[in-house]
């Protein structure tokens, strides 16, 4: 079978280009805090003050694609960072602890302080303790509360999430030497916004079919709303993919030339084998919605007239509307109505489930979203045992087997 | 049916009513269930303040899963990256083996346990499922979210009960508590001798059945035991002192191995041992902002730095003479398994206290575990 064409967005390009300037821009501009992605005002606050942020998250996606988390996982594992933690953290110390020189775009310069929230990941908390450790440097965390249950989550959660970024911005203007002033705080939640704003845009056009955007597009877009949060840069370079990604549904032009399938994708994504969705695309199948694209990120339209509200909100805000703040909220707090309604409006007829290795909290609970997948809304679904970053624990032979099972499944074998 | 404590007092000795009440400990529970009346609330990790379930006229005990069954029901919901420990906990949940359980306290904790609090509650909505907010921060503002936390926590289990949670009835359950975390570091003090009156299973014995007795009976049988300690005739000198550092060490046989080397373990910072226990609630005051401030000094690594460990740790190593630390670590436990490399370190090179690792499981092999530290023993003796 001939490989379909690859439908690339042009606005992807400048994306592209956005990505090498941050990562030029990472050697050249001071202070430098390391950073979590997620939904996470520090790192808008650091943009308030001057202070570049760099993502070892983001990097080790980089090096995961460039197959060297292979490399870094087991020189950290030498060191006792146990093959069980998380293959992002396992890359970050690999690449602290190689003796080598050369690294993905020339590595990662050494940070002036660590910041980090804990709504996207627990985890996130003993990696930057570990990192303030190997560093010595200053420390800013918003530790964000996690939603554990259904019920609507008291006021004092807010109070104390202000309190957080205010205490937080205090830090961060001691340690940068910088004010934060009235007209850049506001200028950079608007952008906050704007960007959130744009990002649920691409989300609701990506329910047309064809389906504009394929999972690996949004992926790539991605490092917008995260790396470039709180930007008017990150703004722009959004409201150009909005604005094509439109004309796309318009002229009703899809991410794969023949969709015949439009499926889930739930977790991480195994970053060393992104050509998987192009197997996919020679059985006509899209994932026009997963939850790594639609909850993990900012996906909440919230005020900006207060910006440190705005920061304490998107603090919280995590996964979908009101309080998530945690992927708890994405799981089973998801996984009867909103999965129905989400499997409606991106006319899904099936699923790729990911359990990964290094994600247990984006794991948990996606076993229980395959079976009722599968047994309530009657969808076709594959499960895969993949990890996201460390490609020792991928099993090509285990996984095309299952992949022409499925396939086979949805009468494309 | 097993003697209670009011029974044990005249018939056997407290280590002897104590290894009793271990070896059944559903007995204990079915039997204390129907003559005190009370509800039980099981609660996962230290760092759920108790004295709130307590006040509130319930029975709080601490969830653990029964050794030896294998895990096989709650793999349809969890997959194997997860607590091993937890895993059996809902495997023994969905077999319906916690006949005396009525509810659960799930604390934000580790990752298993906060983010499939809503999962046990989708399987099983009629279960009483109880979460508590815990923090990593240590601010003061961080300390009054978790004291608006003890308080929701407080005012759930008042509804549970229908005995509302008073400032008296919270205070008076501070003064059992402090007392009850007052006579086990007696107890644990007593291994600091050289020749220490009891073992580190009959510690890991004492601890498990503190976790699961109402606390006041618990009180009189640690007084009883800590008169007749004093009188236990001299052991003999162990071959070396080893701590155990770990998260929820639930099977005794793993203590076993490590003394069967001739080592004795004198001390640990486990969530089954010390890390229940060390910190103390200062009784005069606010009581929702004195056990905020208490229990966030529980040395959880997912609410801890690794600096903090460390001291916490090197402090025991001082006091209890330890000569080898050993980490006892659950494969899957991850905020454990981040702090290993820096406190490795930390230990070897500061203390100058040899280090190992092994790694368990909710059923482990004991075999290559007891190869692993009969070697490190030896290093450590010559």
């Amino acid at each position: 079978m001939s490989k379909p064409e690859k439908r690339r967005l042009e606005s992807g390009k400048a994306v592209s280009a956005a990505l090498r300037q941050y990562y030029k821009d990472l050697w050249e501009n001071r202070p430098l805090a390391w950073s979590v992605v997620s939904s996470n005002p520090l790192n808008d606050m650091c943009g308030v003050l001057g202070i570049q942020v760099a993502y070892p998250e983001n990097y080790a996606c980089v090096c995961a694609a460039q197959h060297l988390s292979e490399k870094y996982c087991t020189i950290a594992e030498a060191h006792d960072y146990k093959p069980e933690l998380c293959s992002y953290i396992r890359n970050n110390f690999g690449f602290l602890l190689d003796e080598g020189t050369e690294h993905p775009l020339g590595g990662l310069p050494e940070p002036d302080l660590l910041t980090t929230v804990s709504n996207a990941c627990l985890n996130y908390l003993k990696w930057f303790d570990a990192l303030r450790l190997h560093f010595d440097k200053p420390y800013v965390v918003i530790n964000t509360p996690t939603r554990m249950s259904d019920e609507e989550p008291p006021d004092y959660y807010l109070e104390y999430m202000v309190r957080e970024v205010e205490d937080a911005m205090a830090e961060l203007e001691k340690i940068s030497g910088n004010k934060a002033t009235a007209q850049k705080l506001k200028e950079t939640a608007h952008y906050s916004r704007e960007q959130a704003k744009y990002w649920m845009g691409l989300l609701e056009l990506n329910k047309a079919v064809p389906a504009p955007l394929n999972f690996s597009d949004l992926a790539n877009l991605i490092f917008v709303p995260t790396s470039l949060s709180g930007t008017e840069l990150g703004v722009d370079l959004l409201k150009q993919a909005h604005k094509e990604v439109e004309e796309r549904v318009k002229n009703k032009i899809g991410a794969i030339p023949d969709e015949r399938h439009r499926l889930i994708l739930l977790n991480i994504p195994p970053w060393y084998r992104l050509g998987l969705s192009g197997l996919f695309a020679e059985k006509g199948c899209v994932f026009p919605f997963g939850d790594y694209t639609r909850y993990v990120w900012c996906t909440q339209d919230l005020d900006d007239s207060d910006p440190i509200e705005h920061f304490a909100r998107k603090a919280l805000a995590f996964g979908h509307t009101g309080y998530g703040s945690s992927c708890a909220e994405t799981l089973y707090g998801s996984i009867e109505d909103r999965l129905a309604e989400d499997i409606k409006a991106y006319k899904i007829d099936g699923a790729l489930v990911q359990i990964n290795k290094s994600c247990k909290i984006m794991s948990t609970g996606v076993l229980d979203m395959a079976t009722v997948m599968r047994e309530k809304f009657g969808l076709p679904v594959v499960v895969l045992d993949a990890d996201q970053a460390d490609e020792r624990f991928y099993a090509d032979a285990e996984v095309q087997l299952r992949l022409d099972a499925f396939f086979e499944m949805i009468g494309e074998g | 049916m097993l003697p209670r404590i009011k029974e044990v007092d005249t018939m056997m000795n407290a280590i002897e009513g104590i290894n009793q009440i271990a070896q059944d400990m559903q007995a204990y529970l079915t039997d204390f269930r129907n003559t005190a009346g009370k509800n039980v609330i099981a609660v996962m990790h230290p760092v759920v303040p108790q004295e709130v379930i307590y006040a509130a006229g319930l029975h709080p005990i601490r969830l653990f899963p029964s050794i030896g069954e294998p895990i096989s029901l709650a793999h349809t919901n969890l997959h194997i990256y997860t607590s091993s420990i937890f895993r059996a906990i809902w495997d023994q949940v969905l077999k319906g083996h916690y006949p005396n359980v009525d509810g659960v306290v799930l604390p934000e904790s580790c990752e298993t346990v906060t983010f499939f609090a809503r999962g046990w509650k989708w399987h099983r909505p009629d279960d009483f499922v109880a979460t508590l907010g815990v923090r990593f921060k240590k601010t003061e503002n961080a300390i009054n979210f978790f004291s608006k936390e003890i308080a929701r926590l407080a005012k759930t289990m008042g509804d549970f009960s229908g005995k509302e949670v008073s400032a008296d009835s919270l205070s008076g359950a501070i003064r059992v508590y402090n007392r009850n975390r007052e006579l086990l570091r007696k107890v644990y003090d007593l291994r600091k001798d050289e020749s220490p009156p009891i073992s580190g299973v009959e510690a890991f014995k004492i601890m498990m059945v503190s976790f699961l007795m109402d606390k006041e009976e618990n009180n009189q049988l640690l007084e009883q035991l800590l008169d007749e300690l004093q009188n236990r005739k001299e052991k003999a000198k162990p071959k070396a002192r080893l701590m155990v550092s770990g998260p929820c060490i639930v099977d005794g046989r793993l203590i076993e191995t490590m003394e069967s080397s001739g080592a004795l373990v004198v001390a640990d910072d486990t969530n089954t041992g010390s890390r229940s226990f060390w910190h103390a609630v200062d009784p005069n005051q606010d009581p929702l902002l004195a056990l905020a401030r208490g229990y966030s000094k529980v040395p959880c690594p997912f609410a801890t730095s690794a600096d903090d460990r460390f001291d916490y740790i090197s402090r025991m190593v001082s006091e209890y003479g330890v000569n080898g630390v050993v980490f006892a670590v659950e494969k899957w436990c991850e905020s454990e398994k981040m702090d290993f490399p820096y406190l490795e370190h930390a230990i070897d090179g500061k203390l100058g206290v040899p280090v190992t690792f092994v790694e368990t499981e909710y059923l482990c092999d004991m075999a290559p575990i007891r190869t692993r530290i009969d070697g490190f023993v030896e290093s450590i003796t010559g």
